[in-house]
């Protein structure tokens, strides 16, 4: 055999060899987002469930209270991080195509999950203290990166502080309805506690002076 | 001695006989335009393509480009490149010439001339020492050594131009060129020149060049890197006759072929490579013998190393593109079809790939690195750090890491070739040889097409 064909043959078994090992990897890594999309998803059934449960069997609408505050503090930290994880692994993903379905599903999760929860603060008096970052996703934002830093670090000293990180760019309603609510002009934007919207990079101190006025508890 | 005309740019014999000496080529300046226009328009085009590709798509097309270079020559050495073809003993020895092109060569040529004439050699030998007008008093002495012939140019005019000189004046069937600070083994002509008696055809042969014993990490990398090139490329490219350059250091030719085709062009920065493609055009095979050891000095530090790879680089586009109408032609069997596509695309890829893997890591560093130069203040007060997973490695790498696997194996096949045992001093230039060395080697390609698509004249 023609010594050339044979190296192409072989080439192609390689490259093959390879296309597969890759979708292993890429597999993996959407298999580990899916859990994490489908636990955050899961969660919001539990509420939807617990709200049910109030509306029809409670026998006053605090009853339910105590079970949203365990439901809620167990995903704390899971949601913000999640959103991050995403967007690494879909920047790192070859052949995958499984992301743009995943975002979806999380985003529409995280926006029910975010009004969900003043609806929860009305009937349980719970005391977590929403935080809205909108990032762009599809733009070299170099800011959006600095406030994501600044939140990270936000997120560990406030307790009982919940962020949710809703891409401003992205077309899916829920999320356009956010913005347009807060009227998000330019990014990064905080809206602290359903208030004014912040835009542009704040500092760590600036952002815990906003919680802390809204009744966050700050380290 | 008549030596045929050639023109120097396309490289064409035109049958008519050069009066004396061979034909000084001269830069016909809008020819060199219309190179610098074509290939500014090829990198332009190729540029453009590739921006609206990802950096994962040509870092996948790139490596897969890689593995079946390698892929060939693993067959082709598994196909038995690897077999010694050495020719049986020669029944008659040809008288050999020797010439030996120098310039300001002092600290060099008298260990060269010594180490020339220490070689055993059954037929006529002659060593001649052309002196290209050097100013160090090098040629007052070499007059000194018995046994010798010593031509003095008054006029510096290049290394071809010394050689041509030498050629001119040699009587021997075959001459061979030798660089002032290589340094041949005794055996070298014997294996050798049986080559030459093997096979009327064969213009050129090739010995094995190695460098004198390293002394900086830079030639300690190069002391692999010419196991690797001379040793197990060379083994296996000469297996399907597709040599492309005789390599400076040293290399054997037959007269006739010079008388044919012409002396070695003294206006290409790498006349070897140009002498063995003018060569393959007109039927002339070109051998390696790798039982023939030579030994050359090497650039020490990185920047000399880096200005020898330039000269090299341009040299090397300069003459593929005048050899362009050999590309995929079929005349020229593996050597049109394979060998030069391969060499000029290995090289155009590998200064693409360098460009683009350099413009994304300026792009992300700068992602990552703007917020701490913007926005200093607000994230050194808060005692953070960007987030970055360093751990996070992309999926195309596995292909990036094939390409890897086969080239190291390239490094320990070399390391058979030239009968070497990996040694503990061998660990850091094997690293550097398998991970940065092709970096360097990218790095510098881009460098080359910069340089010689913009026109930019090489200053020695």
């Amino acid at each position: 055999m023609n010594p050339f064909l044979k190296a192409a043959l072989l080439t192609a078994l390689v490259v093959v060899l390879a296309f597969f090992t890759v979708s292993q990897i890429d597999n993996a890594r959407a298999n580990d987002v899916k859990k994490n999309v489908d636990s955050v998803l899961a969660q919001k059934q539990a509420e939807d469930v617990l709200a049910q449960y109030s509306r029809v069997l409670a026998k006053s609408p605090q009853e339910q209270c105590p079970y949203l505050f365990s439901l809620r503090q167990k995903q704390l930290d899971r949601t913000y991080s999640l959103a991050l994880r995403m967007q690494d692994y879909e920047r790192s993903n070859v052949l995958n195509s499984e992301y743009e379905q995943l975002k979806t599903s999380y985003l529409l999760g995280l926006a029910s999950m975010y009004i969900s929860g003043f609806d929860n603060r009305k009937t349980c008096g719970a005391d977590e203290i929403p935080l809205a970052f909108f990032y762009e996703e599809n733009s070299q934002c170099q800011d959006c990166l600095a406030q994501n830093a600044v939140l990270s670090n936000v997120a560990k000293r406030c307790k009982n502080v919940r962020i949710y990180a809703f891409p401003a760019d992205n077309p899916l309603e829920p999320v356009k309805i956010l913005a347009d609510r807060y009227n998000i002009g330019a990014v990064p934007a905080i809206v602290v506690n359903d208030g004014t919207a912040q835009s542009g990079l704040q500092g760590e101190q600036a952002v815990i002076g906003m919680l802390s006025a809204s009744g966050a508890v700050c380290q | 001695m008549e030596l045929k005309h050639y023109d120097s740019q396309t490289g064409l014999l035109d049958g008519s006989i050069a009066p004396s000496g061979f034909e000084r080529s001269k830069i016909n300046i809008p020819a060199r335009r219309n190179l610098a226009i074509a290939g500014m328009a090829v990198l332009a085009v190729a540029v453009m393509v590739s921006l609206l590709l990802s950096y994962q798509t040509i870092f996948i097309t790139y490596s897969i480009f890689t593995i079946f270079v390698f892929m060939c020559y693993i067959v082709l050495w598994m196909d038995g490149a690897w077999e010694d073809r050495e020719p049986a003993s020669a029944k008659e020895w040809p008288h050999v010439s020797l010439i030996i092109p120098s310039y300001n060569s002092g600290h060099t040529i008298f260990k060269c001339v010594e180490a020339c004439k220490a070689l055993k050699y059954p037929g006529k030998l002659d060593i001649t020492v052309v002196d290209d007008g050097s100013t160090d008093g090098s040629c007052e002495k070499l007059h000194a050594i018995e046994g010798i012939r010593v031509i003095r140019k008054e006029k510096n005019e290049g290394k071809a131009a010394a050689m041509n000189a030498g050629i001119l004046a040699s009587k021997g069937e075959i001459v061979g060129c030798v660089d002032s600070d290589t340094y041949p083994k005794e055996d070298a002509l014997l294996h050798a020149v049986k080559y030459f008696g093997a096979d009327r055809k064969v213009g050129s042969v090739v010995l094995f060049i190695n460098t004198t014993p390293p002394r900086t990490f830079i030639q300690a990398v190069q002391e692999m890197e010419y196991w690797i090139s001379f040793g197990f490329f060379f083994k296996t490219i000469a297996a399907i006759d597709g040599l492309y350059v005789t390599p400076g250091p040293m290399a054997l030719y037959r007269k006739k072929m010079f008388e044919e085709l012409g002396g070695f062009d003294e206006k290409n920065l790498t006349e070897d490579m140009e002498i063995a493609l003018r060569m393959q055009r007109h039927g002339w095979k070109i051998k390696a013998c790798h039982t023939s050891v030579v030994f050359t000095e090497v650039p020490a530090t990185l920047k000399a190393l880096y200005r020898q790879r330039l000269r090299w680089f341009r040299g090397g586009i300069m003459n593929m593109l005048k050899y362009i109408d050999m590309f995929f032609n079929p005349k020229h069997g593996n050597f049109g079809l394979f060998i030069l596509p391969v060499t000029l695309g290995s090289g155009f890829f590998s200064a693409l790939f360098i460009l683009w893997t350099i413009l994304n890591y300026v792009r992300a560093g700068a992602g990552y690195a703007a917020p701490w130069f913007s926005h200093f203040s607000v994230l050194a007060a808060s005692g953070i750090s960007v987030p970055f997973d360093p751990f996070l490695l992309d999926s195309a790498l596995i292909f990036g890491f094939i390409s890897l696997v086969m080239w190291s194996y390239f490094v320990y096949m070399s390391f058979t070739i030239s009968s070497q045992k990996p040694v503990l001093r061998h660990a850091l230039p094997m690293l550097g040889i398998i991970y940065l060395f092709p970096l360097f080697i990218g790095f510098t390609y881009l460098s080359a097409y910069a340089h010689e698509f913009s026109g930019k004249r090489y200053r020695w």
